[in-house]
């Protein structure tokens, strides 16, 4: 699992921040290995790291909601009693925010914490919400 | 509004040109060709859209086809421009894995859409 306690937002990287721009210090063996794949790839390291990078924060939030999620069904009795027909903002397992509509809590949200992922969930008795796809497609040869 | 249908599908398909923006922020994707499907509860979006305008994934969820296979994903919130009119707040499926965008109910169901198929048009107003 990419999230979980004790990865999540560590300092595992001596840093430098100028602005919006970070330098981070690589261990010469990772630095070696980027500068060949990009060279591989023909591209810069730069541009190698920051489309790596970028992934894994894409992965990493992923798993952020995917966590909220399972701590959200475990708590759902209980926010239901509280918070029902209302969105709720959930991160690092508690309710932060709330709001009968998801665009408003998310902006809210967003003001607070900025891209950090939060889960942002309607609670109801309801049962759990499936979305269909209904259109099949025939296979053709072109 | 007025789009063509689609001629690269057999039979030719409705399709629309559409924008996602992110709501917090001024970064949206180019215009892209969407697929008008009615049979979709909701709209699915290549992640790499999603990823390219930093959207952020919400909540996951359960989705299936009509036969019942179904797998998990995530939901992202975005707004959605078709010509000059903007649906805030969608909730969107992250594709991981086809390049096609599909406009389900969830936004169809705000607009009114004419499927004009002798005349090769889509027609878009609310």
């Amino acid at each position: 699992m990419w999230y979980n306690d004790k990865n999540c937002m560590n300092e595992r990287f001596k840093t430098s921040k100028d602005n919006s721009m970070l330098t981070v210090t690589l261990q010469p063996d990772i630095a070696e290995q980027i500068s060949d794949l990009a060279s591989t790839n023909q591209i810069s390291a730069d541009h190698f790291v920051d489309k790596a990078l970028r992934a894994y924060m894409a992965q990493y939030r992923r798993e952020k909601i995917r966590a909220e999620t399972e701590t959200f069904k475990r708590q759902q009795e209980i926010l239901l009693a509280t918070y029902a027909e209302q969105y709720v903002a959930m991160h690092n397992g508690q309710v932060i925010d709330h709001d009968a509509d998801l665009r408003t809590l998310h902006l809210r949200v967003f003001d607070r914490l900025g891209r950090t992922p939060v889960l942002l969930k309607k609670v109801t008795g309801e049962p759990e919400r499936e979305l269909v796809f209904r259109s099949p497609r025939f296979e053709r040869n072109r | 509004m007025n789009y063509q249908y689609n001629h690269d599908y057999f039979p030719p398909a409705p399709f629309v040109d559409v924008v996602f923006v992110t709501p917090a922020e001024p970064l949206y994707t180019s215009v892209l060709p969407a697929f008008v499907d009615s049979g979709a509860d909701g709209t699915i979006v290549p992640i790499h859209y999603l990823e390219e305008i930093q959207a952020l994934p919400t909540v996951e969820m359960s989705i299936r086809s009509q036969w019942g296979e179904g797998r998990s994903v995530m939901l992202y919130l975005v707004d959605v421009r078709i010509g000059n009119l903007a649906l805030p707040g969608i909730e969107v499926v992250g594709d991981e894995i086809s390049q096609e965008i599909v406009l389900g109910r969830a936004i169809l169901n705000r607009l009114r859409i004419l499927l004009n198929g002798p005349k090769d048009r889509v027609e878009v107003s609310e």
